[in-house]
């Protein structure tokens, strides 16, 4: 880091040098777009490769791993990668070395079940309902079979405690088959279901599943009180929700949306602007951790042409239908519970991803706004920043990252726009990932409660629906163990920390408005230590001390 | 044992056949990658591929334009440049010799730099003959206009001239320009009374970014030209306006370079619409979709399949080819074409994504754009009578086997394939299921007349109008000169790089040369039912006699539209 303190570039001392790093930035950080349309950095700058550390980080982890396969291969030296699981105890196996996940236990709670919508692997989907689709005719009759009586869907309606989960993106998706490469392979099947849920004095509960986005014989409504069929439905939307972490919530809405801003801001901003001095610790290895995803995960026979679902360029477009459908105020934790309609405590009092999310969010907002107010000194300041705008307008711009979405509605013209622009990245590259990456193991590592590969479709109304029907739908063995081994690299490395900038600034004025937001960030630690302790599970991956400060993994 | 050709209601081994279907559908996918949002392949069999012989043939094509390069390079200065390379690597051992000879290359590749694509250095790479639009241009300058105005109804892009029964608002052409252009007596007010204006509209180009070519930024405009057809019969340019906001310049022929100016910058939006919207959009991404989900969703068994597996031979692999080689940053696209590769692209994707199969059929689209008026149009003539033969070609097929309408209702592949044709996971394209006889006898001749003639006109017609980069600019590399500018530099300084010229020369040259298959001519054993053979017959008869008759309309035309005559007709698109 340069010790010249920050500009903004109407302030710059030698406007000739800043016009010279950008153009050198320009030319190291260049586009490629190569890769299915998707805008990656064409060769990653030196300074964007991994530490020794982060490899030695990977590398222990891997080492973990072999052991755990190690121990488990002794005990089952004739396990290929198509064995099938005989009984759901071979997937509690898998574990001998590693601590198995969290959920293990008590996977087949409706309240566990539930609770995932909340606090799971996927805590961004729920949304608040007040009339249902037409396709998915949940009647009073299936609400007072899920909840008993006492409530009604009625009642449940008009006081807003209805909340719905939609995989329609997966609708009629072509899926692959496991392992892609070998036509002797199981066929993989990706349900596109819809759960609807109610907030109840004990709790978010599960009241209806569908299992596709058309109404009928092949996918009737169930409700728990449908036994073995109901936690074959409740299978279908693990299946789904497991795939939609994989590619939307996960790769395509953190990892890919912070790598647009990355590039715009390296290419925009001047090594001296303050915003890419606060910006760049938060950028820390997400470069090099998607050249990595690129060309080891998304590609042929990669990592997620193997365990999720979808045929390869079905998974692509995806991923870009995704990005392209993310909002900038989907950034801001507050507007997107708005928006999803889930911000409201009477109707859903218990929300850990919204709860943490939003403490977090509003301590980094105000430490980004107290840092940003040193160096601009007014609304004009914000206005006159060239930098800052090119930045915006290179997300969008089709020769850029080509997601004008991103940034519709960006106000960098005044000095709360800019402090809004920053904190959401910042919130984006660190609360929001950690809520989706370091979570992911406890629900997701255990192959019963979410795998992304099924191998039976959801079964129809006639269709027997029993232990072994779930057994048949679970996935081979080979890729049950392909799965843990990707969620537990991803969750075991974790490179820096939020609130931490181990490089410090330039400009002593920062230091202690830095101390604050760690004092404040301190006080959120201890919030949510206190509700954890109310809480169905606890919610750790939220917790400031647990967040890391940079997409790295 | 079952007829082996059978529509699916009708076949006794319906078990076999939707096995069948189901093997065809793990063979073959689909991708939407680039251009963004629209399908193409992600796999397809071997059997798709292109045969060795073919590759062959494209390897040699790449040598005869190699050589031809060598040859005609000498001849316009260009020659020496390459020499000086070559004589620069043979020594590159000795340091001072490579010195000295890098030197010499360097001057002499300022020479051609500083140097312009004009007409005189574009014409000089032609080896032997040129084709006859480029000999006009060149010995009849007077003639320019109406050349300029042929090509809106004669040459390969003569999909977007309509007729002017009122002119945009914003387009500021007055009885003023219209007089200073016709000066045989007419007026504007009667040329519109009697209908005989039409416009040329490229404004769908407004706003396009363009990118840069050897260094050169490049310039592209989304004007209006209005035309008149003359009381004489004759399709003359009145004026042209670079853009579409009031209060920009109307240009007239009365204006010498200015005009000439203008109308580069109308031959250019064009053939970012040519190359970008019909070629690549409209037929090759087009013919794509159908392919996959023809080869995907119907049986080997079905006579659909049977009758349009030869119009979409090497479809697959030639799409696969541009995707990969030619829509990649660096390519001749890229360097060429006036846009921004990311533009260039996204042109190629709208014109995907807004193809109607109602408004696109032939008869639909000569009424939409009110053309049946026009004395003389090639495209609508010709086109016409052979999409009027492939109709009915068509339609005697599918007889044989759907006996009415609810045959085609109850067919299952047929809605399959439909079906996958619209799905957002299949080809994405805006074509209805065909209900009844007669929808499907359309969509089965759409696909062979997109295939065939349409292709055909615009693909094979550009080596004859469009290498030659004076008249058909990929991009222009300088403003439209202004009132009171330099007009004359301005057109110098509008005409392409002399290099690049002579890669848009390459571009085109190659493109036109591969001819594998001719509509109506079928291999031996590709309809196995003996009932197809007297409708074969039938049809080549018809082809025969529209050869006749359109070589005999060629006499009588300004310049001849020989991509359309039946012996030229291509089946597939495949190049």
């Amino acid at each position: 880091m340069s010790a010249a303190p920050p500009s903004i570039p109407q302030r710059a001392a030698d406007r000739d040098r800043r016009a010279e790093s950008l153009a050198s930035a320009r030319a190291a950080y260049a586009y490629d777009y190569g890769y299915q349309s998707l805008c990656f950095v064409n060769e990653l700058p030196s300074s964007e490769k991994f530490s020794a550390q982060y490899i030695a980080q990977g590398a222990a982890a891997g080492t973990r791993l072999k052991a755990n396969r190690a121990a488990y291969a002794a005990a089952h030296p004739l396990e290929t990668k198509l064995s099938r699981a005989r009984s759901l105890s071979d997937f509690d196996g898998m574990f001998p070395v590693l601590d198995a996940p969290a959920v293990a236990p008590r996977w087949r709670d409706d309240a566990v079940f539930a609770w995932q919508r909340v606090a799971g692997a996927v805590p961004g989907v729920l949304t608040g309902v007040d009339r249902l689709p037409d396709h998915f005719p949940v009647t009073e009759g299936h609400f007072a079979r899920a909840l008993g009586g006492g409530d009604s869907l009625a009642a449940a309606r008009a006081e807003g405690r209805l909340f719905l989960v939609d995989y329609r993106v997966f609708d009629d998706i072509p899926c692959g088959r496991y392992p892609p490469d070998d036509d002797g392979g199981l066929q993989k099947y990706l349900p596109a279901p819809l759960a609807l849920f109610c907030a109840t004095p004990s709790g978010l509960m599960p009241v209806a599943i569908q299992t596709s986005q058309r109404p009928g014989e092949r996918s009737p409504v169930c409700t728990p009180a449908d036994g073995a069929r109901w936690q074959l439905a409740k299978l279908c939307v693990q299946v789904a929700d497991a795939n939609y972490e994989g590619i939307t919530a996960h790769f395509a809405e953190t990892h890919l949306v912070l790598q647009a801003f990355i590039m715009a801001a390296r290419r925009c901003l001047a090594p001296d602007h303050p915003v890419l001095r606060l910006l760049a610790p938060h950028f820390e290895f997400t470069l090099a951790a998607n050249q990595y995803a690129r060309d080891t995960l998304v590609v042929v026979n990669g990592t997620q042409d193997r365990i999720l679902a979808p045929l390869l360029p079905a998974t692509h477009e995806v991923l870009r239908q995704t990005l392209r459908a993310v909002r900038y105020d989907d950034l801001d934790p507050t507007l997107d519970a708005a928006r999803r309609r889930v911000a409201d405590r009477g109707a859903l009092p218990t929300y850990p991803f919204r709860d943490d999310g939003e403490d977090l969010w509003s301590a980094t907002r105000r430490w980004v706004e107290a840092y940003l107010w040193l160096y601009y000194l007014s609304d004009a300041d914000a206005a006159g920043d060239v930098e800052l705008r090119a930045m915006v307008d290179e997300v969008a711009s089709p020769e850029g990252g080509r997601l004008p979405g991103l940034v519709e509605g960006a106000r960098v013209d005044t000095r709360a726009g800019v402090a809004d622009l920053v904190a959401r990245v910042i919130h984006r590259a660190s609360g929001h990932h950690a809520a989706i990456n370091y979570n992911w193991w406890d629900w997701m590592g255990y192959a019963p409660n979410g795998p992304s590969v099924a191998v039976a479709p959801a079964p129809g109304s006639s269709a027997p629906a029993d232990e072994a029907a779930l057994l048949a739908t679970l996935p081979p063995m080979g890729a049950a163990w392909e799965t843990i081994e990707q969620i537990f690299n991803v969750k075991s490395i974790a490179a820096n920390r939020l609130g931490e900038y181990p490089e410090g600034f330039a400009d002593p004025r920062v230091e202690p408005l830095r101390a604050a937001y760690a004092r404040e960030l301190a006080a959120v630690e201890a919030r949510v230590e206190s509700r954890n302790a109310r809480r169905l599970v606890a919610y750790e991956c939220m917790r400031p001390s647990r967040v890391t400060a940079s997409i790295n993994s | 044992m079952n007829d082996p050709v059978c529509i699916p209601q009708l076949d006794g081994s319906g078990a076999a056949r939707r096995e069948g279907i189901e093997s065809q559908l793990g063979r073959y996918a689909y991708t939407w990658h680039r251009p963004e949002g629209v399908a193409s392949s992600y796999a397809f069999p071997r059997e798709e591929e292109f045969t060795p012989g073919l590759v062959a043939s494209y390897a040699l094509v790449k040598q005869r334009l190699g050589a031809q390069n060598v040859k005609t390079g000498a001849s316009s200065g260009l020659g020496e440049v390459k020499r000086a390379w070559e004589e620069g690597d043979a020594r590159a051992g000795l340091v001072g010799a490579a010195v000295r000879a890098l030197d010499s290359v360097r001057v002499a590749r300022e020479a051609v730099e500083a140097s312009r694509g004009t007409p005189q250095v574009c014409a000089a790479f032609f080896d032997g003959d040129h084709p006859p639009l480029v000999r006009r241009y060149l010995d009849e300058p007077a003639l320019r206009d109406e050349i300029h105005a042929w090509q809106r109804v004669g040459g390969t892009n003569p999909f977007v001239i309509r007729r002017a029964r009122e002119i945009p608002e914003d387009f500021a052409v007055t009885a003023a320009h219209f007089a200073r252009a016709v000066t045989d007596g007419d007026s504007l007010g009667a040329a519109r009374d009697e209908g005989r204006l039409y416009l040329g509209d490229w404004t769908c180009l407004d706003g396009v970014v363009t990118g840069e070519n050897e260094g050169e930024r490049k310039y592209l405009y989304a004007p209006w030209a209005l035309y008149v057809e003359t009381r004489a019969g004759k399709l003359l340019p009145v004026a042209i306006q670079r853009g579409p906001r009031r209060g920009e310049p109307v240009v007239t022929p009365a204006e010498g370079a200015r005009w000439e100016a203008a109308k580069l910058a109308v031959q250019c939006a064009d053939t970012q619409l040519q190359g970008l919207k019909f070629h690549l959009g409209r037929c090759h991404f087009l013919m794509d979709a159908f392919a996959l989900a023809t080869m995907r969703r119907l049986s080997d068994r079905h006579p659909v399949k049977a009758l349009l597996r030869p119009s979409l031979q090497f479809t697959l692999a030639i799409n696969r080819s541009v995707r990969d080689d030619l829509m990649v940053p660096g390519s001749a696209l890229d360097a060429l074409m006036a846009p921004t590769f990311h533009r260039s692209l996204d042109i190629v994707a709208a014109a995907v994504r807004d193809f109607d199969l109602a408004t696109a059929l032939p008869p639909a689209d000569i009424a939409l754009r009110d053309v049946g008026a026009l004395r003389a149009y090639p495209w609508r003539d010709d086109g016409l009578d052979v999409w009027g033969a492939i109709r009915a070609f068509v339609s005697a097929y599918l007889g044989l086997y759907y006996i009415d309408d609810a045959a085609v209702a109850g067919d299952p592949e047929v809605a399959a394939w439909a079906a996958e044709m619209a799905s957002p996971w299949g080809g994405r394209l805006r074509v209805p299921a065909p209900r009844d006889r007669g929808a499907l006898a359309d969509l089965v001749a759409y696909v062979m007349f997109v295939a065939g003639p349409q292709h055909s006109v615009i693909n094979y017609g550009q080596y004859d109008t469009m290498a030659f980069a004076p008249n058909t600019p990929m991009a222009l590399y300088g403003p439209v000169p202004d009132e009171g500018d330099d007009a004359d530099a301005a057109v110098e300084g509008m005409y392409a790089p002399a290099e690049s010229a002579r890669r848009q020369f390459g571009f085109f040259f190659e493109q036109s040369q591969l001819h594998e298959n001719t509509l109506g001519r079928y291999a031996p054993g590709a309809f196995v039912d003996p009932r197809v053979a007297p409708l074969v017959a039938a049809f080549q008869r018809e082809l025969d006699a529209l050869e006749s008759r359109f070589t005999e309309r060629n006499r009588a035309r300004l310049l001849p539209f020989p991509w359309i005559l039946p012996s030229a007709i291509r089946a597939s698109v495949h190049s």
